[in-house]
């Protein structure tokens, strides 16, 4: 277990500063830089040179990254907002508390609504329900976020009034933005439940636990859920990593206070202090939901076996 | 007998007095009423990363200044200037020197008294940190400040600003406290204390600021009717970056007001019962601009055979619905140096006329109908960023160049790409658009010692240059004006520039408010403002 999460750990180090060098990398490459952001339109050429030289844009990439860095490893200092002047560690937990609330909303809903009705199709395959959550998670899948959110925007805040249309507080303005996040996950959850289940039915162990004189019962919840269920999770973990990094185009719309818009204003202006904070979050978190992943399948799954810890 | 006709008539007058005493009172008690409980919402595309008027100028924060810090004189829609922090100011004879006496009794939201101290406080840190605000040109033409007493300030300069009003009537130039400054130091951009009519009341980072009305206010603007603190309790800004979103917000009676821009926008609000719509000036200008260093478009030729195959109505019609105005000068219309009968010098419509300047210049067509030299055929890249409706219009363009053989490439890059690949001259065409509140824009874009910065296509002309120079300096109206007329005359003919639109800018009210004032570059002054329903 030791050597497991030693070996982990070393992993989750070089991909962190492969990731932060590939992000200030690419921050690079976008024509202009934070300097060009903080003078605007109108400055002379020697203001901007000023500015430049101030906040140190002028030193060769492989310099700044590594006074990045130092900064970051020696003192565990992310340094402040090149536009604001915050600290960025203060300005990403800001906004990363909100993100937790709405990725875990929507999760929970896609978890629930997703397995059911994956589970109530498996039951009968090809019968009428089936069919249905077939069709219906089709369209899940195709529909684009930004429209289902307008259209439940015009459906459920001016045809009926009876949810805000923007904003944050309440949990009146977490329903909408969390039912469009979960709308596409649900239906990838329902499908692959369905799928698994299906597939694990026919098998052999399956088979042996129905000879053996299980009640149906016993077979469907020590058996074939259980094992049905190792996909799944591991396509939540991908899933709610990809909502914990922030979901730009459903905070935009309905003006949710995550990271995502954090992130993407501060790639615009070019605040690379900002965009590495939150990158350098993202991938920590993607380590970290892996890691619960493959513990999760040595708990559920006894052939992973505990060797693999 | 005569004694009890007097009283009578004492009687009679006085009850006749009370009566008028009450119909003059009750309609205003009532109306003032609701109003004293209202709080107004304003949508916000982007909050801003600070309220210090010194910071880095983001965008959203311009719009919250004026309610938080007053400025020493008042920018008034037709772009005269009207006495606020000052009441009144002396402009020596050689213009180097301006003195302002400023109006007495004006405290800041901490208590602090706005004296000459603060002015020339606020103007010394402006020159030492605000290196970064679009402004900072006009401040440093400043030489030195002198407080001469307790309410009398004067500016000197090495030699004459006619921009100096201007830039100190832009939100920017707002006077602080310079014992909030003291006290909050760097946090003061979160901090914002000034004399304005609102106090910064609430700060939900992402979400909105609430600002709440300053009781103390007694020095509102000559424009406004109350000059007192303003009838609206609270003034909350929900910053919605979506601008379907923004729109939603503003039907469901969310958002009362909110600034619109594009075309498909503003058709569907002006089928909105519960909302009003006010034209807004913001002194801009859609203009084609063209790469004046690089071939084919260093050829003067080039760029007026270009200039004459723009169909400005065309592209009105299709890519705006009518929304919006042909422009011809280089001046926004409503700007001090326009002029009407600069139409004599539009490039106007005339493809046959392209197409001759385009022999004119050597090129043949080949049997594509493609103009070229040889092999090579004319062509470019339109430059223009993402922001609707530029898309729209890019494409009009490119089909009506397409139509006097002249194929063209679009690409779209966001604001701030476009601007640093603009200014590298990496690009052809660009199709680009300002806002700025003096004449003195030209300058500012079309001078050859902006090259590298702001002049952007890269046009030279020593005569122009002289021209805006002498503007820039010249403190008579009149002649300062003239001077800009002579210059366009010559950017027409040369065409750097193809101006193309004025742009329709609209504010959506919802009519549970009333008594907004529109200013100028589009400042909202809800000083009258009040809410009339619930």
């Amino acid at each position: 277990m030791l050597r497991f999460l030693l070996r982990r750990l070393v992993g989750a180090a070089i991909v962190l500063n492969v990731v932060s060098f590939l992000t200030f990398a690419l921050l690079d490459l976008a024509p202009g830089d934070t300097a060009d952001t903080l003078v605007g339109e109108y400055a002379s050429a020697a203001q901007l040179a000023t500015v430049r030289r101030e906040l140190g844009l002028d030193a060769p990439l492989v310099l700044r990254y590594l006074r990045f860095t130092s900064a970051a490893i020696l003192h565990g200092d992310l340094g402040c907002s090149l536009i604001s002047g915050r600290q960025v560690s203060k300005l990403i937990v800001e906004r990363f508390g909100n993100t937790v609330t709405l990725a875990l909303a929507a999760m929970s809903l896609a978890l629930a609504v997703g397995t059911l009705t994956g589970i109530a199709a498996a039951a009968r395959p090809g019968g009428h329900l089936d069919l249905a959550v077939m069709s219906v998670t089709t369209l899940g899948l195709s529909l684009p976020t930004f429209w289902v959110a307008l259209l439940l925007i015009m459906a459920f805040s001016l045809r009926l009034g009876w949810l805000p249309v923007v904003g944050a507080g309440g949990p009146a303005h977490l329903v909408l933005p969390a039912v469009c996040l979960a709308f596409p996950t649900t239906a990838v959850v329902a499908r692959l439940m369905r799928a698994s289940l299906l597939d694990v039915k026919s098998a052999d162990y399956v088979c042996t636990a129905h000879a053996k004189g299980l009640t149906r019962h016993r077979v469907w919840r020590d058996h074939i859920l259980r094992n049905g269920l190792i996909p799944v999770i591991t396509l939540l973990g991908l899933h709610l990593g990809r909502l914990l990094g922030g979901t730009f185009i459903i905070e935009t719309i309905f003006g949710w206070p995550g990271l995502g818009r954090l992130v993407v204003q501060a790639i615009l202006d070019r605040d690379f202090p900002v965009v590495l904070g939150a990158v350098l979050l993202m991938a920590i978190i993607y380590q970290m939901l892996n890691f619960v992943v493959d513990v999760a399948h040595v708990g559920l799954d006894p052939r992973v076996g505990r060797g693999a810890l | 007998m005569i004694k009890r006709h007097f009283t009578s008539h004492v009687l009679r007058f006085s009850s006749l007095f009370l009566a008028l005493m009450l119909l003059a009172c009750g309609p205003l008690q009532q109306s003032r009423q609701p109003s004293d409980v209202g709080v107004i919402t304003r949508a916000l595309a982007s909050e801003p990363s600070g309220l210090d008027p010194h910071g880095p100028p983001g965008s959203g924060q311009n719009v919250l200044l004026p309610y938080l810090f007053d400025t020493l004189v008042f920018r008034d829609v037709d772009n005269t200037y009207k006495p606020f922090l000052a009441e009144r100011w002396e402009v020596a004879p050689d213009g180097k020197t301006i003195t302002f006496h400023l109006r007495k009794g004006v405290t800041f939201h901490d208590g602090t008294p706005m004296d000459a101290q603060a002015v020339s406080f606020t103007f010394e840190r402006f020159k030492e940190k605000g290196a970064k605000n679009p402004l900072a040109s006009g401040i440093m033409d400043i030489t030195n400040i002198e407080a001469v007493d307790s309410h009398t300030v004067l500016f000197h300069f090495d030699q004459p600003s006619a921009t100096f009003f201007g830039t100190i009537s832009m939100p920017y130039a707002g006077i602080l406290s310079p014992t909030a400054v003291e006290e909050t130091g760097d946090a003061f951009a979160q901090k914002p204390v000034g004399t304005g009519p609102f106090k910064l009341d609430q700060w939900e980072s992402g979400v909105s600021i609430t600002l709440v009305r300053n009781p103390d206010y007694e020095w509102g603007p000559p424009v406004v009717e109350n000059q007192g603190p303003p009838h609206i309790k609270k003034m909350a800004f929900n910053i919605i970056p979506d601008a379907a979103t923004q729109l939603a917000a503003l039907q469901a009676g969310e958002v009362d007001l909110l600034f619109v821009n594009q075309p498909g926008q503003i058709l569907k609000l002006r089928e909105e019962e519960n909302v009003q719509l006010i034209e807004v000036t913001l002194n801009s200008l859609i203009y084609l601009g063209f790469n004046c260093q690089k071939a084919p478009f260093d050829d003067v030729r080039v760029r007026q055979a270009l200039a004459y195959a723009v169909n400005k109505a065309e592209i009105i019609e299709t890519a705006l619905s009518g929304l919006g105005q042909e422009a011809f000068a280089p001046l926004a219309s409503t700007l001090p140096g326009f002029d009407p009968r600069l139409k004599e010098y539009e490039l106007g419509y005339d493809p046959e006329r392209a197409k001759a300047l385009l022999a004119e210049a050597g090129f043949t067509q080949d049997a594509d109908g493609v103009w070229g030299h040889g092999d090579e055929k004319l062509g470019g890249v339109l430059l223009t960023s993402t922001r609707a409706p530029n898309e729209a219009i890019a494409t009009v363009l490119q089909s009506q160049f397409k139509a006097i053989g002249v194929p063209i490439e679009i690409q779209q890059l966001d604001a701030r790409a476009v601007i640093t690949t603009s200014t590298k001259g990496e690009y052809d065409l660009l199709l680009w658009r300002y806002d700025w509140n003096d004449a003195d824009v030209l300058n500012i874009y079309l001078s050859s010692d902006r090259i590298g910065r702001t002049n952007r296509v890269f046009y030279i002309n020593k005569t122009v240059d002289e021209l805006l120079e002498r503007a820039m300096h010249e403190m008579d109206q009149q002649t300062r004006n003239q001077l800009y007329v002579e210059a366009q005359k010559i950017i027409l003919t040369e065409a750097p520039w193809q101006p193309l639109y004025t742009p329709l800018d609209v504010l959506a009210i919802r009519d549970r408010v009333e008594g907004p004032l529109i200013g100028s570059m589009g400042r909202v002054l809800l000083n009258d403002a009040r809410v009339v329903k619930e």
